[in-house]
C-alpha cells in the first residue's frame, strides 16, 4: 500500500499526445476509479504507474519518493488485465506463487501464503488445476490472488470485468471492493462503465482525451459535472443554450441561479432524471413525441412549444401526443460558461 | 450428390495410397537381393545383405557425421533465430519488414548457387572441408523455416506474459526461464525439427563445401542411385528416414519430460 | 521499460550472419567476372536452352502442383474426417527427402521399373527398351514426378490449413443464398485462398528453378538445368569454365532475388502482433 502521486505526467506516441500533464493524488489504501471512454489513455496511464512504460514528461511518486525511473520489477505496482493473463503452463498454485518465488521466499512460507490467499478468494481446492480448466470468474479471482498475495504497493485493475457476464460481474465487483478493504491496498480501477465506477470507488477520476477533467466523489460527479465534456460523457444530459447575466441564467426551461455575475452566453445542463413532467403546471409547454419503456424508467422525448427537444426519464406514464409541462429544480440546472 | 461423395472418397484413398506406397516400395526393395526384369516380385527375398550393409563402417561414419552436422546446425539456427524472431514477433520497429524479407530469403535462393559462391570464400579462409564450414551453409538454409515458425509463436504469445512476470517481480533471467521459454517451447521444437531435417537432407551443400572429406548419408546414397544399384540405395534411404525419425522422437521425448504441454494460445 | 534499440540488438546476430553469407557468396561470384564472360555465357546456345528448359520445368511443376494441391485441399475439406486423415498422411511426402523420392521414382518409372514390368506382364511390351523413356528423358518427366510427389502434398497441406481457418460460415451463407457447391468453391473460397496460393506458387517455382539434386540424378544427357550446368562448370579446373559458372550463378541469383522481391511485395502475411493494450502496430 502506498500513496501515489502523479505530477505533470504526460505521454506521447509518434507525435500523438495520449496523456497531457496529469496531476493526481491517490491516498494510501484508497480505491479510485479511472473512468473514460475507450482510447482515452486509461490503460497507458496504468502502464506508466506500473513501470511498463516511461512518461514523456512529469514524474510519478510512491510515498513521496520518485519512482519514475524505477523498473517494473522493483516497483511493486501490479496490473491485473482484462484477460487475466494467467501463465497457461503453470498450475494455479504455481501462478500465485510466481511473485513469491521471484522474491526467493522459503518454500514453507510460499505454501502457507498461497493457501491463505486461495481461502480469501474462495477457491481452496484449485491448487493443482491449470488455467484452461477454470471458468472466467475463477480465472479472474486467481489473477487477483496472484497480485494480492504480494501485498503490492498498488493494485491496478484494467477493466477486469468486461469479459464476464452480467451476474458474475456484479458479484466480482463486490468481491474486489471487500478484498481491497481487507488488505488495505491502494487500488486504481480502470473502467468505461460509469455504474461500475460509481458503485466501487470512493473517488472517480474522469479521463477524457488524455486529460483529467474532474476528480470527485461519485455523488458530486453525478450531480455537478464540472463542464460540458464531462456531462456529455456521463450521459443522459440535456443541454440548453441561453444567456447569463447578474447571476441568473435564462433558457427555454426558465430562469436559474448561477454563482457567476458576468454577462455572456452559456449552456445549461439538466439530467434526464431531473426533468420533471407534469400534466398541469410547469415552466415550459411541450408535447410527448416518443416513448421508450426501459424497465426502471420510461424515457420520453419532449418537443418544446418554444422550440427544441429534450429527453426526460421518470416513472409516470404518459402517452405519445400528450401535452405536458416541463420544469426542473433550480439546483438541478448546471450552468457552463462557453 | 451421391457420386460427388464417392469421387471425393476415391480422391482421398488415391492420395493416401500415393503417399504411402513409395515408402512401402522402398521396404520391398531393401529386402530384395535379386530382382531382375521382368519379374513383378523379387526373386530373392532376404535380409542377409542387410547385415553387411548396415554394419559397414562407411555407413556408421555417414550416420554419425549426418547426426553431428544436423545437431550443430539446429543449435546454431536456434541461437541465431530466437532473438531475431522475438524482435520481429513482439516489437514493431522500422526495418521489421526488411528483417522478415532477409530472414525468409534463403527459401528462394538455390542452395547450389549460393554454396558455389561461398565455396570460393571458404577455400580462402580455410573453412573448406571442415565441419564448421558445412554447418554454416546448412544453417543458412535452415534459418528461414525456423524464423517463420518462431516469429509466429512470438506473435501469438505477445508481450503480455513477460510484462506480467516483470510486474510480479521477476528478473530477466526468471522471466526467460519461467515464462518465455516454456511458452515458446512448442515453436522451438518445431523449429528444431525443421532445422534438423533440412541439415540431414543436404547433399550438394555438404558435397561442395565438404569437398569429399565429410561423408553423410545423402552423400553415401547418391553414387548408388547414379549407378542404378537400387537395392543398396533403398537400404540407405530407409536408414536415412529411420535415423531422422528416431532423432526427432528422442528430441520430443526429452522436451516433454522437462516441459508440460503448454497452451500458449489464449483460451 | 523498452529501449528503442532492443529489437535491433536482438536481430543483429541473424542479420549479420545472413548478410555476410549472401554477400560473400555473391561477391565472390561477381569478382571473378568480366562483362565479356557474362555476355559470352548469354550468347551461348547451350545456355539459352538450359535457361528455357529450367524455366519451363519449373513453370509446369508449379502449375500442376498448385492446381492439383488446391483441388486436393478442397476435396479434403469435403471429405471431413477422411480429409483429416489425409492431412496426417500428407506429412510423409513432405518429410521424405528429395533424394529418397528420386530413388522411388527411378524404381517405379524407369525402363526396368515397376510400371515397365507391369506393362510386360500385361503384354504391352516385349522388352525394357520398348517402355517409354520417363526418366532421363528430354521432357524431364521423371524430374517432374519427383517435384510433384513433394509439392502437391505441400500445397494441399498449406491450402487445407488455410481453408480450415476460413470460417465455414461463408459456405453456409453462400448455400443459403442459393449457390451451388461449385460456385461456393470458386467464387467464395478460391478468392480467399488466392494469397496463400500466390505464396505457394512462388515457393514451388523458386524451388524447382534452383533445385540441383533431382535434375542432376534424373536429367537427360541432352540438356541440363541451369544449376546443374553451373555446378559442372564449377568443378572444371579450367578458369574459363569457372568464370562461366560464376556468370550462370549470378544470373540464377538475380532471377531468384527477383522472385524473392515479388514474394515480399505481393504476399502480405497477416500480422498477429498485438501489444498488451490491445493495439496493433
Amino acid at each position: 500500500m502506498a500513496r501515489i502521486t502523479l505530477v505533470g505526467v504526460a505521454k506521447a506516441f509518434n507525435d500523438k499526445q495520449i496523456l497531457d500533464r496529469l496531476d493526481l493524488d491517490i491516498e494510501n489504501g484508497e480505491l479510485i476509479a479511472l473512468l473514460g471512454p475507450s482510447g482515452s489513455g486509461k490503460t497507458t496511464l496504468l502502464k506508466l504507474i506500473a513501470g511498463l512504460d516511461t512518461p514523456s514528461a512529469g514524474r510519478i511518486e510512491f510515498d513521496g519518493s520518485d519512482v519514475t525511473l524505477v523498473s517494473t520489477r522493483h516497483r511493486q505496482a501490479i496490473i491485473v488485465f482484462q484477460d487475466h493473463c494467467l501463465f497457461p503452463h503453470l498450475t494455479v498454485k504455481e501462478n500465485i506463487a510466481f511473485g513469491l518465488r521471484a522474491r526467493n521466499e522459503p518454500r514453507a512460507t510460499i505454501d502457507r501464503k498461497v493457501g491463505e490467499i486461495l481461502e480469501v478468494v474462495q477457491l481452496p481446492g484449485r491448487q493443482n488445476s491449470l488455467p484452461h480448466a477454470l471458468s472466467g470468474g475463477e480465472k479472474q479471482r486467481i489473477a487477483l490472488a496472484r497480485a494480492c498475495v504480494l501485498k503490492p504497493r498498488a493494485l491496478l485493475l484494467d477493466e477486469p470485468f468486461s469479459n464476464l457476464d452480467v451476474n458474475l460481474r456484479l458479484s466480482m465487483r463486490e468481491f474486489v471492493v471487500s478484498l481491497q478493504r481487507v488488505l488495505k491496498l491502494t487500488c486504481v480501477l480502470v473502467t468505461h462503465d460509469k455504474e461500475e465506477a460509481f458503485v466501487m470507488a470512493e473517488r472517480v477520476a474522469v479521463l477524457l482525451d488524455g486529460r483529467l477533467e474532474q476528480v470527485d466523489t461519485p455523488e458530486n460527479l453525478y450531480d455537478r459535472p464540472k463542464n460540458k465534456k464531462v456531462a456529455e460523457f456521463l450521459g443522459e444530459a440535456n443541454f440548453f443554450p441561453g444567456v447569463m447575466a447578474d447571476g441568473v441564467f435564462s433558457c427555454a426551461l426558465g430562469s436559474f441561479t448561477t454563482p457567476w455575475q458576468d454577462t455572456r452566453q452559456a449552456v445549461g445542463m439538466v439530467r434526464y432524471d431531473n426533468v420533471q413532467l407534469r400534466r398541469h403546471t410547469g415552466n415550459a409547454l411541450g408535447k410527448i413525441k416518443d416513448k421508450v419503456f426501459a424497465g426502471r424508467y420510461t424515457f420520453y422525448k419532449v418537443a418544446l412549444a418554444a422550440g427544441g427537444e429534450l429527453m426526460a426519464s421518470c416513472k409516470e406514464s404518459f402517452a405519445i401526443g400528450d401535452t405536458v409541462y416541463v420544469s426542473c429544480a433550480d439546483h438541478a440546472m448546471q450552468v457552463y460558461r462557453e | 450428390m451421391k457420386w460427388g461423395r464417392a469421387v471425393v472418397h476415391l480422391v482421398m484413398w488415391t492420395a493416401a495410397v500415393a503417399c504411402v506406397s513409395p515408402l512401402l516400395s522402398l521396404i520391398v526393395l531393401a529386402f530384395s537381393a535379386q530382382w531382375p526384369f521382368p519379374h513383378l516380385l523379387p526373386s530373392l527375398f532376404t535380409a542377409d545383405h542387410l547385415a553387411e550393409l548396415l554394419l559397414s563402417p562407411r555407413l556408421v561414419e555417414a550416420v554419425t557425421t549426418s547426426l553431428a552436422l544436423a545437431l550443430l546446425t539446429t543449435v546454431a539456427t536456434l541461437l541465431l533465430v530466437f532473438p531475431a524472431a522475438k524482435a520481429a514477433g513482439l516489437y514493431s520497429f522500422r526495418g521489421r519488414e526488411a528483417l522478415k524479407l532477409l530472414a525468409l530469403m534463403p527459401v528462394m535462393m538455390p542452395a547450389a548457387t549460393v554454396t558455389m559462391g561461398l565455396h570460393y570464400f571458404m577455400i580462402r579462409v580455410g573453412l573448406a572441408g571442415t565441419m564448421l564450414g558445412v554447418v554454416i551453409v546448412h544453417t543458412v538454409f535452415a534459418v528461414p523455416y525456423a524464423f517463420r515458425i518462431l516469429m509466429y509463436v512470438f506473435e501469438i504469445m505477445g508481450e503480455q506474459q513477460e510484462e506480467q512476470a516483470a510486474m510480479l517481480g521477476a528478473g530477466p533471467l526468471m522471466v526467460f526461464s519461467a515464462v518465455t521459454l516454456p511458452l515458446v517451447m512448442p515453436g522451438m521444437v518445431a523449429a528444431a525439427t525443421m532445422s534438423f531435417i533440412i541439415s540431414f537432407s543436404q547433399y550438394i551443400t555438404t558435397f561442395i563445401i565438404g569437398g569429399g572429406r565429410l561423408l553423410t548419408v545423402p552423400l553415401l546414397l547418391v553414387p548408388h542411385v547414379q549407378g542404378g544399384e537400387l537395392h543398396v540405395a533403398s537400404v540407405y534411404s530407409l536408414v536415412f528416414i529411420f535415423t531422422a525419425l528416431a532423432a526427432l522422437v528422442l528430441l520430443r521425448a526429452v522436451v516433454r519430460h522437462y516441459y508440460r504441454e503448454t497452451y500458449f494460445l489464449n483460451p | 521499460m523498452k529501449a528503442a534499440s532492443k529489437p535491433y540488438l536482438l536481430a543483429a546476430p541473424l542479420v549479420l550472419f545472413l548478410t555476410l553469407t549472401f554477400g560473400l557468396s555473391l561477391g565472390y561470384e561477381i569478382s571473378g567476372l568480366t562483362l565479356r564472360h557474362f555476355l559470352a555465357v548469354l550468347w551461348n546456345r547451350d545456355f539459352v536452352v538450359s535457361l528455357v528448359a529450367t524455366l519451363s520445368v519449373a513453370a509446369v511443376a508449379t502449375l500442376v502442383s498448385n492446381v492439383g494441391g488446391a483441388a486436393l485441399a478442397f476435396a479434403m475439406l469435403k471429405a471431413r474426417a477422411g480429409g483429416e486423415w489425409v492431412r496426417h498422411i500428407l506429412q510423409l511426402p513432405v518429410i521424405m527427402p528429395h533424394l529418397v523420392v528420386t530413388v522411388v521414382v527411378f524404381h517405379i518409372f524407369a525402363q526396368t521399373g515397376v510400371l515397365a514390368r507391369l506393362a510386360w506382364w500385361l503384354g504391352f511390351i516385349d522388352g525394357p527398351n520398348q517402355f517409354p523413356l520417363l526418366v532421363f528423358d528430354h521432357l524431364a518427366i521423371g524430374i517432374m514426378l519427383v517435384y510433384l510427389y513433394k509439392q502437391i502434398p505441400f500445397v494441399a497441406m498449406v491450402c487445407f490449413d488455410s481453408l480450415r481457418g476460413i470460417s465455414h460460415r461463408f459456405g453456409d451463407v453462400g448455400e443459403n443464398l442459393g449457390a451451388t457447391p461449385w460456385q461456393v468453391a470458386t467464387r467464395i473460397y478460391l478468392p480467399l485462398l488466392k494469397p496463400t496460393l500466390m505464396a505457394t506458387a512462388l515457393i514451388t517455382f523458386a524451388f524447382a528453378f534452383g533445385a540441383f539434386e533431382v535434375p542432376f540424378l534424373l536429367g537427360t544427357p541432352l540438356w541440363r538445368t541451369l544449376p546443374v550446368e553451373a555446378y559442372l562448370l564449377h568443378i572444371n579446373i579450367d578458369p574459363d569454365a569457372q568464370a562461366r559458372s560464376m556468370a550462370i550463378n549470378v544470373i540464377i541469383a538475380a532471377i531468384s532475388l527477383g522472385l524473392a522481391l515479388v514474394y515480399s511485395s505481393t504476399v502480405r502475411e497477416v500480422s498477429h502482433v498485438r501489444h498488451s493494450d490491445g493495439e496493433r502496430p
